[in-house]
């Protein structure tokens, strides 16, 4: 499975229900897309952007094909200033997934990483493991994936899509955050205080979701 | 066994100096670091040496504690941190007398049941 995943920010006075029912129609007509949700970002604790796009390709081909054709009229609205402000992206293929059980709605958080380039492959490695590993620890993840992201662009040269899925909001804001896990183990890989600090830049939103998307 | 939400969490700067130099790389820390970290809501709670006596030709280990009460304090430190640059150009600048460092985050274990619980 390939994903594309996109935070949106409409410019100032972009008429958003018809930007959103533009992007969708994009999708919904392809028969290269096998599933996508397009949500509204929730306002709580500075997620990025407005909407939260996510598209879902049998492969990186596939991709490829609908962004030459049915996606052609996506990437246009996408680069109307008139209309999108900036656009974060990621294409990855899917990477390691951990599932408690499947949730049909709760919250669908992302973080697009980047990871210094001089990092060792020993390291990154590890990153991705423990940023894994968190979901078997912390118990409002239900479901959880770490990918590497093969095409990005946005703010940062994203290396890595970090998602999780919660049944509310405060499995993310306050048993996600307080978690030892969090701010105690996997905390030093971005901080640059700590000697193992390989995280240059991260972009995270979440957004409510109402079908199984994952 | 402490509260809810009022764990004392320590951070611990494991310094080892370059041979020589752990006296001043301690006295740059205590001048250059502790201010500024103290203004972030952190208390230095021990600095200690290993072995106990200035070598000049080998390597002295620095263990510099602090706390914060509290997770929610911890990150209020963190993002303090982060968002002001001279915590890194301090390690920058002390750099050439550290051989290596890691920073740890360690609680009581009596509380681990505590901070897990979230």
């Amino acid at each position: 499975m390939y994903k594309v995943t996109r935070v949106l920010t409409l410019s100032e006075g972009a008429d958003a229900a018809a930007l959103i029912q533009d992007l969708a129609a994009t999708a919904r007509n392809s028969r290269r897309v096998l599933d996508w949700a397009l949500a509204p970002t929730l306002p709580e604790a500075n997620a990025a952007g407005d909407y939260i796009w996510r598209l879902h390709f049998a492969n990186e081909a596939g991709a490829r094909a609908w962004a030459a054709g049915d996606g052609l009229e996506a990437h246009a609205i996408m680069n109307d200033p008139t209309r999108v402000r900036h656009v974060n992206s990621g294409g990855y293929v899917s990477g390691r997934v951990g599932s408690k059980q499947t949730l049909t709605r709760g919250i669908y958080r992302l973080l697009f990483i980047s990871l210094d380039e001089a990092a060792s492959a020993t390291d990154v490695a590890q990153f991705e493991y423990e940023t894994y590993e968190m979901g078997l620890y912390i118990p409002s993840i239900v479901q959880w994936r770490i990918s590497r992201i093969s095409e990005g662009s946005g703010t940062g040269s994203w290396t890595h899509m970090w998602e999780q899925e919660y049944e509310n909001l405060d499995g993310l804001l306050k048993t996600y955050m307080l978690h030892p896990h969090h701010w105690a183990w996997i905390n030093r890989w971005y901080d640059p205080e700590c000697a193992e600090h390989i995280v240059q830049t991260v972009c995270q939103s979440f957004c409510r979701f109402d079908s199984n998307t994952f | 066994m402490s509260e809810p939400g009022k764990e004392m969490i320590y951070y611990l700067d494991h310094l080892i100096a370059q041979p020589g130099r752990a006296e001043e790389l301690l006295r740059f820390y205590m001048s250059e670091y502790v201010p500024q970290a103290k203004l972030r809501g952190l208390a230095l709670v021990h600095r200690w040496v290993t072995p106990p006596l200035w070598l000049r030709e080998q390597s002295n280990e620095l263990f510099v504690i602090w706390s914060v009460q509290g997770v929610q304090a911890w990150w209020d430190a963190t993002r303090h941190r982060r968002a002001d640059p001279s915590f890194l150009g301090f390690w920058k600048e002390a750099q050439p007398m550290i051989v290596s460092r890691r920073r740890l985050f360690l609680s009581d274990v009596d509380d681990v049941d505590s901070l897990n619980n979230v």
